[in-house]
């Protein structure tokens, strides 16, 4: 039996981290087994960088009026209603239910019913869900740490902007820039920058990576990429990869984070284990420099390869 | 097939989703996820799929998200057998 611990227990958990976890624990009370799983045996920087995340929410959910519990109840909405049914065509099918961009578009992106939801439901797993609290740790206390100081910094697809939230705490660029191919991903991540008081910092663009000009005017240019929960999306990754290899400066260096066995309403590419990612990498002309995999809440590596269940594959890689 | 059948091979399926050794999935029709560790929402999902190809039934996505007992699950198997 589970016994219900009281509100804010995660040891070393700070305060906004304990006041997410209670938001969803409120509009959600059986989910507080996945939570405690999914918390057992973070590490110290883990915690720290979970707080940071938290603190971000925390305050544009301020900023926008919309409290922390309806955060909560679009992770539940993200959860049970979005990514539980398309669990469920994976287990019974073993593929991702849609294969093109267009149905995609469809369904979510251009659907702004589930495309809200889903977005802040995303937000808050990035606190919450181990792999992607774990893929958030790798970037802000392992690959930013490393990077040279004073470098040219670009991310593509920043969705929410929580990873540039992370560069501009733990990183020191000289410049970044935000390229996302959705209007609605630009504009959101300019009002969390505003939030921050960080909008001169970065050039947020309303660029599609495959374009022309993406290529031309920016050929070799950056110092460091990163490219997180993007790849999944695409009909040609391998081009994507291509066109990454083909921006980064001669040392430069991409920081690719790509789910395996992740099913969710708009993933079109599967990968189904973390050599599979190092190998579409290697394929596009990168070395992996660095590679980890953070499987999901309750789960080991082990078990999650054999189950096929979902793991974070993250890869540091360079042009070969 | 009846239900004690249908509850051994029940126990046999969350031996291998849950990944447990089979003497240590305790059952009875009024077990529930609170009494394993290992049973989340997606082992949830995982197991409802290994039942349905195991007596090559399918449920619905509302019977799925009602399941709670063991027993429920026995007897939903149960109902969806050919007679
Ligand atoms: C799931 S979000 C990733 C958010 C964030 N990077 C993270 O890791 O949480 C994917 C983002 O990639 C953007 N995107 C998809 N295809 C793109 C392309 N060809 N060029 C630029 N951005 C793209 C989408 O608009 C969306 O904002």
């Amino acid at each position: 039996m589970i016994e219900t611990p009281d509100p804010g227990f995660v040891q070393g958990a700070g305060p906004a981290t304990s006041a997410v976890w209670n938001s969803v624990v409120s509009v959600w009370p059986e989910h507080e087994k996945f939570l405690r799983a999914s918390f057992a045996g973070r590490s110290p920087d883990l915690l720290d960088t979970t707080e940071v995340i938290a603190d971000l929410l925390a305050r544009v959910s301020r900023a926008s009026g919309k409290s922390l519990e309806s955060f909560a109840a679009d992770y539940r909405h993200l959860c049970e209603k979005i990514v539980y049914p398309e669990e469920l065509h994976f287990a019974r099918e073993g593929r991702y239910r849609l294969t093109t961009f267009a149905e995609a578009d469809r369904e979510v992106y251009s659907n702004p019913a589930v495309m809200g939801p889903y977005m802040n439901g995303l937000f808050v797993s990035d606190a919450l869900w181990f792999n992607h609290a774990s893929a958030m740790n790798d970037f802000a206390k392992v690959y930013l740490p490393r990077a040279a100081p004073g470098g040219r910094h670009l991310e593509i697809g920043p969705g929410h902007g929580m990873l540039l939230h992370l560069a501009l705490r733990f990183g020191s660029f000289a410049s970044l820039a935000a390229w996302d191919v959705s209007e609605t991903s630009v504009r959101h991540v300019r009002s969390v920058l505003a939030t921050l008081g960080q909008s001169d910092r970065v050039d947020v663009r309303l660029m599609d990576l495959a374009s022309d000009r993406a290529l031309t005017e920016n050929r070799g240019r950056f110092d460091t990429i990163v490219f997180s929960e993007v790849l999944e999306h695409l009909e040609r990754p391998d081009l994507a990869l291509e066109r990454i290899r083909d921006l980064l400066a001669p040392d430069g260096t991409v920081w690719i984070n790509v789910p395996a066995n992740g099913p969710a309403p708009d993933h079109l590419y599967l990968l189904r284990s973390p050599a599979e990612a190092e190998e579409a990498v290697r394929s596009a002309g990168l070395e992996i420099v660095r590679a980890a995999a953070f499987p999901v809440a309750g789960a080991t590596l082990d078990r999650a390869l054999r189950k096929q269940l979902p793991i974070s594959c993250v890869l540091t890689a360079k042009r070969a | 097939m009846s239900r004690e059948v249908i509850l051994g091979d029940i126990r046999e399926i969350m031996a291998d989703v849950f990944d447990m050794d089979v003497d240590d999935v305790v059952v009875t029709p009024d077990t529930t996820a609170d009494d394993i560790e290992e049973w989340d929402s997606l082992s949830h999902i995982r197991l409802i799929v290994a039942v349905e190809r195991r007596f090559k039934v399918k449920f619905t996505n509302a019977e799925i998200e009602r399941l709670r007992r063991v027993g429920d699950l026995v007897a939903l198997v149960e109902a969806k057998q050919p007679a």
